[in-house]
């Protein structure tokens, strides 16, 4: 089929957008986990 | 049902006494009917006479009912709190600004029949969703106007509120309102569309009745 | 490390997977859409999970009316703000759609009217919020409004797009159903897609919550 190449092209550069958006989604959720970490860890201090 | 007739009683009796709401919205849709008479002239096709009475109606509505809750002070809200319970209070609400907002409807209908003329209208589907459909939009207002009055600016608020819990009722209304110019209008599209509008009046209401008491207590 | 990970890591891939099998594979060749059908796999699912969104956001609106936790007022806010971005981006690629297919970026269309009113309803609820000060209050009057504005959102994107006599989307108005359009390879693409961008939503919205625990433990310690 003519332009199948070109599908594969709009495939790869979404993939690749959401790939991105992909890892900061799981960046920003390390984070907050870290936070939430200390956060109790704080907490836990605070009660002793 | 004694407090509920009570507070209608009230209701009317505040409004008979101060005439503001009838006086003020009655001159509101006079001037401007006469303002869209002045614009478009007397004969105005159907759609437009539809479209222009319902928006007009719509907004009437709003100035009316606005006030039905923000007109309360607090410490009448508090008196309101340990006299009656609040689904009577929102009922009674819900049935004074039905009758108000009936009776102006009427008022409004005459006022544009005088400036515009009457399409013919089929009235056995027109006057049933006519009826239904104010007491949807005010019982849709009442509620929004409860939600309103407790937050900080309820005029700007009570509009962007409340105008997407009408649009539904106004579509539905304007749609009912074009069948009904049809020469023949079948029975089944009748029952249809009043149905449809049946049925929004009453979520609406059990909604108000469900929920209020939330909005009520502090 | 992260909790749950394992459903997360999966609606990623179901969503990769729908992004590149959703421009590999053969579509059949239907009049005015062509090619464009393909887009269905990324505009249909971003309603689905604003649909979704909204309809948690309800569940936790009853539940913190009957119960009264501030948790609870967390969740279905910021479900709310979730459904808004999702109706957002839905909204947009319907827009580009149509631009391709019906020639112009908005029709009257009861479907896209009742897309356009609901969203402004769940705007509606922002400002509200924004416009009480008292937190208790806030979550009480703002949770009555949810309820309304989703029983708005059903009757307008449920209800009146099949009372109305034309509509350009399928499934309303006398037009086939979209199900019986789609060929067995087409929702083998689909379905995924759509489960993917739920699971996404709702990771979004646990981020959002979580966020606003940790901003709201941070302003208690302040004080």
């Amino acid at each position: 089929m003519v332009g199948e190449d070109k599908y594969l092209v709009v495939a790869m550069v979404m993939g690749i957008i959401f790939i991105g958006l992909g890892i900061y989604l799981y960046l920003i959720d390390r984070k907050i986990s870290r936070i939430e970490q200390k956060q109790d860890e704080l907490a836990g201090l605070n009660k002793k | 049902m004694k407090e509920i007739n009570e507070l209608v009683r009230k209701d009317f009796l505040l409004e008979l006494r101060q005439k503001y709401a009838i006086n003020g919205i009655l001159l509101y849709v006079v001037s401007t009917i006469f303002v869209v008479q002045l614009c478009l002239g007397r004969v105005i096709d159907e759609n437009t006479w539809i479209a222009l009475f319902w928006i007009i109606l719509l907004f009437a509505a709003f100035n009316a009912v606005s006030k039905s809750f923000v007109q309360e002070s607090a410490a009448r809200r508090l008196y309101y709190y340990m006299l009656a319970p609040a689904v009577s209070v929102v009922l009674s609400k819900m049935i004074y600004n039905s009758m108000l907002m009936l009776i102006l409807g009427l008022l409004s209908l005459l006022v544009f029949i005088v400036f515009m003329g009457f399409p013919e209208f089929n009235l056995a589907l027109f006057l049933p969703s006519f009826t239904l459909g104010c007491i949807g939009i005010s019982g849709a207002l009442t509620m929004v106007s409860a939600i309103a009055s407790r937050s900080g600016n309820n005029a700007a608020l009570m509009a962007i509120l409340g105008f997407p819990v009408v649009v539904p009722l106004l579509l539905l209304l304007v749609n009912a309102s074009r069948l009904s110019l049809k020469a023949m209008v079948p029975v089944t599209d009748i029952v249809k569309s009043i149905s449809g509008l049946f049925l929004i009046d009453v979520v609406v209401v059990v909604l108000a009745v469900i929920l209020f008491p939330y909005l009520w207590r502090d | 490390m992260i909790k749950g990970l394992w459903w997360k890591l999966t609606g990623l891939g179901l969503i990769l997977y729908s992004i590149v099998a959703g421009q590999m594979i053969e579509v059949p060749e239907l009049p005015v859409i062509h090619q464009t059908i393909r887009n269905l796999f990324y505009h249909v699912c971003m309603w689905f999970a604003m649909f979704t969104m909204f309809g948690t956001s309800l569940v936790y609106s009853i539940k913190y009316l009957t119960g009264n936790k501030p948790g609870n007022d967390i969740m279905a806010s910021e479900s709310v703000y979730n459904g808004i971005f999702f109706g957002i981006l839905g909204l947009i690629t319907g827009m580009i759609w149509a631009k391709f297919t019906w020639g112009d970026f908005w029709t009257n269309d009861p479907q896209l009217n009742g897309a356009a009113v609901s969203m402004m309803a769940y705007l509606a609820y922002a400002v509200l919020r924004s416009s009480i000060d008292e937190k208790a209050m806030r979550a009480r009057v703002s949770a009555v409004y949810n309820i309304f504005a989703f029983m708005l959102l059903v009757i307008f994107l449920g209800v009146l797009p099949r009372l109305a006599d034309s509509s350009l989307h399928p499934g309303k108005g006398g037009n086939t159903s979209t199900m019986q359009g789609l060929d067995l390879t087409m929702r083998l693409v689909f379905y995924p897609a759509v489960i993917g961008w739920i699971i996404v939503a709702f990771w979004i919205l646990q981020i959002r919550a979580r966020k606003r625990r940790l901003v709201q433990n941070v302003n208690q310690i302040n004080k």
